[in-house]
């Protein structure tokens, strides 16, 4: 294997096991929010990855995927042109796995929606302080985005205290989470940084400088971001400072969902049924069924009893057990049962995948 | 105040530079003005003076969503606060917000996309303007290196405003150009203030070498043969990457590249790192450059051929901007002349995708002024057009709307036929001024119709230069090594609470 992007595709292969497309893999990498991938991030658990690598383009995948066909790494499968991995693939994706493991605290389901305004803001407003305690106010913005800026400003102006005093709290929050991380990691984040003396490193003069890879590099990085959010949603308390950067962007499952999920949603709190919903909203009743599925992820205490009895929902739980793929037909073909939809299937495993 | 007392308050200048003055004198009298001064000559500045003497808006249509940013951060250093970049990376909140207040800023930097917005037309109407600036001027022009379709519609935008008094700024511009700007912005009888394109302090060099691995073994020795900054510009990414590599790999330090392909936030921290001297050497892809204000860039090296004359000019024009003596070094090999050609002939639609995206243009319902982004999709993916292609197709569809079908067509392919040729037509001008036995300087001044003024002895390769002399007798440049602290620890303690505390820490 070249690099660790191609680590990642070989995983995300394995954990799809010849049931999506690369393009799905695409869609969650890229954090698409449509119901699809929200369901398929749940159903082979790939939380943690999803949307990691926003940037990424159709062709890198493409290209990707071509290399490790060619080293024998994947074979197609001649039903539907998806992949699998060959023993070799399995072996080597062990190795690579046990050597650079994804950080523990990537969780992309989560914080995929406040990780770039975390950082933008953090690293603009570590900047802006680096150089105003060193008396020098005037300095090219390390982030050019207008949104940004405009918080750095409006954050210094209501924040009255001693900029002294703001770069010491951020100074002592930092490192407090920084020590509960391993070495690399916090180096990684500490030479991204821009302050008064020198501009932050790229990923690649990083991984040059740490002879590791670019790529193995932002992982390190996310997870390290993705711990800080993590640690600030849970005792903002004891982070005061970092929290103020990041409590007006909304990070709660409800957002998560995608648009025309809310409004379904709020039907369903209206005592509406999906058939009713279906019709006002003018939406196929596949769709609506889509958003429901959507709802049954993302919040765990979302009640699926009104569209099942017990009884059915027992049967769909057993049935899931049984059958080892992931696949609906599957399920199906167990619980052989005309009555049972795919729909109330999907909702079971939905439910199910909170067990694990 | 007068000028001279504003450049020094507001700028911090004691002196114009050649050029500034007549500009800003022939606005202040209320002349429509065509200025063509050198890249790297304080252009900006023609603008920006008269700005504090008007005292009404000054509106900068520029073609780069990068050098508008940079520009605007500049002012914004100066300590100018009224200023802002209407483009289209603004959410429709910010949009709407920076609409409103419009009239509460001193410079208002607009891309040429933002003026077919009917919205902003109407709301810039309503504005006292006290200059309107063309920056890149050339771009209007077909003839023009860098031709933009959306800045031909920059005249008829300047008779809905009523006729601002205008400003039309270009580093490099032809004569055939410089007819073609005036013409397009509806410009009567301007007041030319053409300054010579030459810049005396940079000498010229082009080098033969006989293959592809001697050109890399004369780069490294080239890079190594001068302490101060330097661009190295190639015409593909993926040539500016594994140069990089190599360099780096020969023990070159304090050396990376550029190019349009990498995101936003590691290109900016690229671009930063050089001017802050952090790295002495960048390779890249002419998206860099524009609106780098950097005035200690020694040397830069054209591992490729350019696509032209003019091309050439704006790239080397980044070196020697402090007026201490320079070089531009081009590094030529048999058959390089390969590559520009095909990357002009990439620019354009060939006949036959001009044929039959038309024929499937016509055919749409919805008409060319209603296309939906997925018949956009569909329509280029059928037609394999780049998006270059594509938007010069349907530019030139709206404007011979009138016309029938055929007609159209027609047109199109004599405007691709034309530009073609003339593409062809700049590279082999260049190519002959590669080749050319007489002095480089003379032959260059001749191509824009300037005579030559002033002579400096360290001139070109033809005149005798020598390049290892010329670089061994550079100016010397300190770049300043950072080196980082030695622990992440005392590192974050110097970026967020200061070197004497860190200090403190370290002997504690």
């Amino acid at each position: 294997m070249q690099n660790y992007f191609e680590m990642i595709v070989l995983y995300c292969i394995r954990i799809f096991n010849g049931e999506r497309s690369v393009y799905a893999i695409l869609h969650m990498l890229k954090g698409k929010k449509s119901s699809q991938t929200i369901q398929d991030i749940h159903l082979f658990g790939l939380t943690n990855l999803l949307g990691t690598l926003p940037d990424i383009s159709r062709r890198q995948l493409e290209i990707t995927v071509d290399n490790l066909l060619q080293s024998g790494l994947l074979i197609t499968l001649p039903q539907n042109g998806y992949y699998l991995l060959t023993s070799n693939g399995q072996e080597l994706l062990q190795q690579h796995l046990k050597k650079y493991p994804f950080p523990e605290t990537l969780n992309g389901f989560r914080f995929q929606n406040r990780t770039q305004s975390y950082w933008s803001r953090l690293s603009l407003l570590i900047q802006t302080i680096s150089h105003i305690i060193h008396k020098q106010n005037r300095f090219y913005p390390i982030q050019r985005d207008f949104q940004t800026q405009t918080w750095v400003k409006r954050y210094l102006a209501q924040n009255r205290q001693s900029r002294v005093e703001i770069g010491r709290h951020l100074f002592d929050e930092l490192s407090t989470l920084l020590e509960k991380r391993p070495e690399k990691e916090r180096d990684v984040f500490v030479k991204r940084l821009t302050g008064i003396h020198r501009i932050g490193r790229t990923y690649s003069q990083i991984a040059k400088e740490l002879h590791d890879d670019e790529w193995y590099m932002r992982y390190l990085f996310l997870g390290t971001i993705h711990f800080m959010l993590q640690q600030i949603d849970d005792s903002s308390v004891q982070y005061p400072y970092l929290y103020s950067i990041i409590k007006d962007v909304q990070g709660n499952s409800h957002t998560q969902l995608t648009n025309s999920t809310q409004r379904t949603l709020k039907y369903l709190y209206d005592g509406k049924s999906l058939e009713e919903i279906a019709f006002i909203r003018r939406l196929k009743r596949s769709t609506i069924e889509d958003h429901i599925v959507e709802l049954a992820y993302s919040d765990p205490r979302f009640n699926i009893s009104r569209f099942m009895s017990p009884k059915i929902e027992e049967a769909i739980r057993i049935a899931a057990k049984t059958s080892r793929t992931k696949q609906l037909r599957a399920v199906k073909e167990i619980v052989a049962n005309d009555e049972i939809s795919y729909f109330q299937i999907r909702l079971v495993l939905a439910k199910a995948g909170d067990d694990k | 105040m007068n000028i001279e007392e504003i450049l020094v308050k507001q700028f911090g200048y004691n002196m114009f530079r050649p050029g500034q003055k007549e500009v800003i004198e022939s606005l202040l009298e209320g002349n429509h003005t065509l200025a063509m001064l050198p890249t790297g000559s304080g252009k900006s500045l023609c603008y920006q003076l008269p700005a504090y003497v008007l005292n009404k808006a000054v509106i900068i249509v520029s073609p780069l969503l990068s050098l508008m940013q940079d520009q605007a951060e500049q002012l914004k250093m100066r300590g100018e606060k009224s200023v802002i970049t209407l483009n289209s990376f603004l959410t429709s909140v910010q949009k709407r917000e920076a609409i409103e207040r419009l009239d509460s800023y001193r410079f208002i930097y607009l891309s040429p996309e933002m003026l077919a917005i009917p919205r902003i037309i109407e709301r810039l109407q309503k504005l006292e303007i006290g200059l309107f600036v063309i920056d890149e001027a050339h771009c209007i022009s077909q003839w023009g290196y860098d031709f933009r379709t959306d800045y031909l519609n920059l005249g008829n935008i300047r008779s809905k405003l009523n006729n601002p008094l205008t400003l039309a700024l270009t580093a490099t511009a032809t004569k055939t150009v410089q007819a073609d700007i005036k013409e397009k912005l509806k410009l009567k009888k301007p007041k030319e203030v053409i300054t010579s394109v030459d810049r005396s302090n940079i000498a010229y060099i082009v080098e033969e070498l006989s293959s592809y691995t001697e050109k890399l073994a004369r780069l490294k020795e080239l890079v190594n043969s001068f302490d101060g900054s330097g661009i190295i510009y190639f015409s593909s990414k993926k040539a500016a990457e594994s140069v990089t590599n190599f360099l780096q790999e020969n023990g070159v330090k304090d050396i990376d590249y550029y190019h349009g392909g990498m995101e936003q936030e590691q290109r900016m921290l690229i671009q930063q790192q050089f001017l802050h001297g952090q790295l002495r050497i960048i390779c890249a892809t002419s998206a860099f450059g524009m609106g780098v204000n950097k005035n200690n860039v020694r040397v830069v090296i054209h591992f490729h051929l350019p696509g032209g004359m003019e091309a050439y000019l704006q790239e080397i024009g980044r070196a020697g901007r402090d007026g201490k003596q320079s070089a531009a070094i081009l590094l030529y090999c048999d058959g390089d002349e390969g590559l520009p050609l095909h990357l002009a002939e990439q620019q354009l639609p060939t006949l036959y995708q001009i044929e039959e995206t038309c024929a499937s243009l016509h055919k749409l319902e919805v008409g060319i002024w209603n296309i939906e982004p997925r018949q956009e999709i569909e329509l280029r993916e059928m037609h394999a057009l780049t998006d270059v292609q594509w938007r010069w197709i349907t530019h030139f569809v709206k404007e011979f709307e009138r016309e029938d079908p055929f007609m159209i067509t027609k047109k199109l392919k004599k405007i691709a036929n034309e530009r073609r040729f003339e593409n062809q037509n700049k590279l082999e001008r260049f190519f002959r001024w590669v080749s050319v036995s007489g002095c480089r300087r003379v032959n260059i001044l001749s191509y824009f119709d300037v005579a030559m003024t002033e002579k400096n002895q360290t001139c070109c390769d033809r005149c005798k230069v020598v390049t290892d002399e010329l670089l061994a007798s550079l100016p010397h440049d300190d770049l300043i090594v950072k080196e980082l602290k030695k622990t992440w620890k005392q590192e974050l303690a110097a970026i967020l609470i200061g070197e004497a505390k860190t200090n403190e820490e370290q002997t504690s």
